[in-house]
């Protein structure tokens, strides 16, 4: 399948993240799929986010986590860094 | 630009799109929804957004009706399909940590490969770019014996390897060396007239105006005129062998180069090395912290205009050559604003 732009470079991983609390599942999501990724941790202080399990591309992986949470993803696509970040209400 | 309210069409294809992927991304997606996924995403970031937007809706419509999202992916069929190339680069960074981790031993592959640092294409964003190059990132090269070259910026590195000998030219600027063993083939990098030889080593040579400095991490390098300068007739000038926390300089602006070995401890090695990528990686650490590690790495430095930026508190894992991908999130996720001050300087400070 061609895919376009940045979106050619990633490439799917394992990766098999629990649920669980935002500050350690972030981390353990950037470890097994080895992006860069930046969260304040205010914003992601005391949120769950959902298990990931399979192969996944990384931004495909961090939505599905914080899916439903008030947390969303940011993808930096010339260096293809992430942030997670809280809406401001 | 997340700030602004939304007016929005909810039957336009872009918010039918996202609302059909929203609802396949709760049940989990296919190998190939994935790939549509990744593509849709990426096709225009008016994208991004909308499927932010549903996210926080949901939230609130979520919150609203008391219902407990769960949220499993499936498991991927694909699953047992082959391993991606992993980046080089992570597998350098835990084969760093173990510092005398046995080193691979090559094939012998004759080829001649030819690079050359390139800069980055010009991108969206930051305001005012006149420092492009030196945000690029690091550049490694894996060669085809499993040597790998670390580039800093501006360097410029030509490779010919041969059946007899693997051969490598630092054109410009500072490289690492990390060379496989292959007793039976010598490897050399030649610059400005100056030899370097190796047998499964790590090195770096910085090549100045006037002069090559060069330093070894591990094993032990040989360093002499190159046979090819005119100036250097042959067995005129011992080779010189450099070890671990040892450094040469060799004075190129004269006619008869002139080796000159010192001494050097941990902390100058570290100095010397600081431009190669290390992973930040930080379970907590203030923003005020983490821009120093980056400032001691790259030319281009972060300048935070208000003291309270400092102590937000931050959990990363990003590479110190990437300034440019870690700027460009502060301004789109952290109500931050960046601006060029000069052509290497950075200010960040809070969105107006």
């Amino acid at each position: 399948m061609v895919m376009l732009g940045c979106a050619a470079e990633k490439e799917r991983v394992s990766l098999d993240v629990p649920a669980g609390d935002a500050v350690k599942t972030l981390k353990e999501f950037a470890r097994q799929t080895e992006v860069e990724i930046v969260y304040d941790l205010q914003s992601v202080n005391g949120v769950r986010t959902n298990a990931v399990s399979g192969r996944y591309d990384p931004e495909v992986a961090l939505r599905i986590m914080v899916r439903g949470t008030p947390l969303q993803v940011d993808y930096e696509r010339e260096t293809g860094a992430y942030a997670v970040f809280r809406e401001k209400s | 630009m997340k700030d602004v309210p939304f007016e929005f069409d909810e039957n336009s294809p872009v918010e039918i799109a996202a609302s059909e992927w929203f609802a396949r991304l709760d049940r989990g997606l296919t190998a190939d929804e994935q790939d549509r996924y990744v593509e849709w995403l990426a096709k225009d970031p008016l994208h991004r957004e909308t499927i932010n937007r549903y996210q926080s809706d949901w939230e609130n419509f979520d919150r609203l009706a008391g219902i407990h999202l769960k949220s499993h992916a499936r498991i991927d069929p694909d699953l047992l399909a082959p391993a991606r190339e992993q980046g080089s680069r992570w597998a350098r960074w835990g084969r760093n940590l173990a510092i005398f981790g046995p080193l691979p031993f090559a094939a012998i592959v004759v080829l001649t490969l030819f690079f050359v640092f390139s800069g980055p294409e010009e991108s969206a964003g930051l305001k005012l770019q006149p420092a492009t190059e030196l945000l690029a990132r690091i550049e490694q090269k894996t060669l085809a014996d499993g040597s790998i070259i670390e580039m800093n910026r501006g360097a410029e590195v030509e490779v010919a390897y041969s059946a007899a000998e693997r051969r490598v030219f630092l054109k410009k600027g500072e490289a690492n060396f990390d060379v496989a063993k292959d007793p039976d083939r010598p490897f050399l990098v030649n610059v400005a007239g100056v030899d370097v030889q190796a047998v499964g080593t790590i090195f770096s040579i910085r090549l100045q105006e006037d002069e090559v400095d060069v330093i070894v991490t591990e094993g032990v390098v040989k360093v002499k005129p190159s046979n090819s300068a005119p100036a250097a007739p042959r067995g005129a000038v011992s080779d010189t062998f450099l070890q671990v926390g040892q450094r040469a300089k060799v004075d190129i602006g004269s006619a008869a180069p002139v080796i000159n070995v010192s001494a050097i401890d941990d902390r100058e090695v570290q100095e010397r090395h600081l431009w190669k990528p290390r992973l930040l990686d930080y379970d907590k650490i203030l923003l005020g912290e983490i821009v120093k590690e980056f400032n001691r790495s790259n030319p281009v430095k972060v300048v935070l205009s208000d003291p309270s930026l400092e102590t937000i508190s931050l959990s990363s894992t990003f590479w110190s050559d990437n300034v440019e991908g870690f700027v460009r999130l502060m301004e789109s996720s952290f109500g931050m604003e960046a601006e060029w001050r000069g052509s290497r300087e950075i200010l960040l400070r809070k969105a107006r």
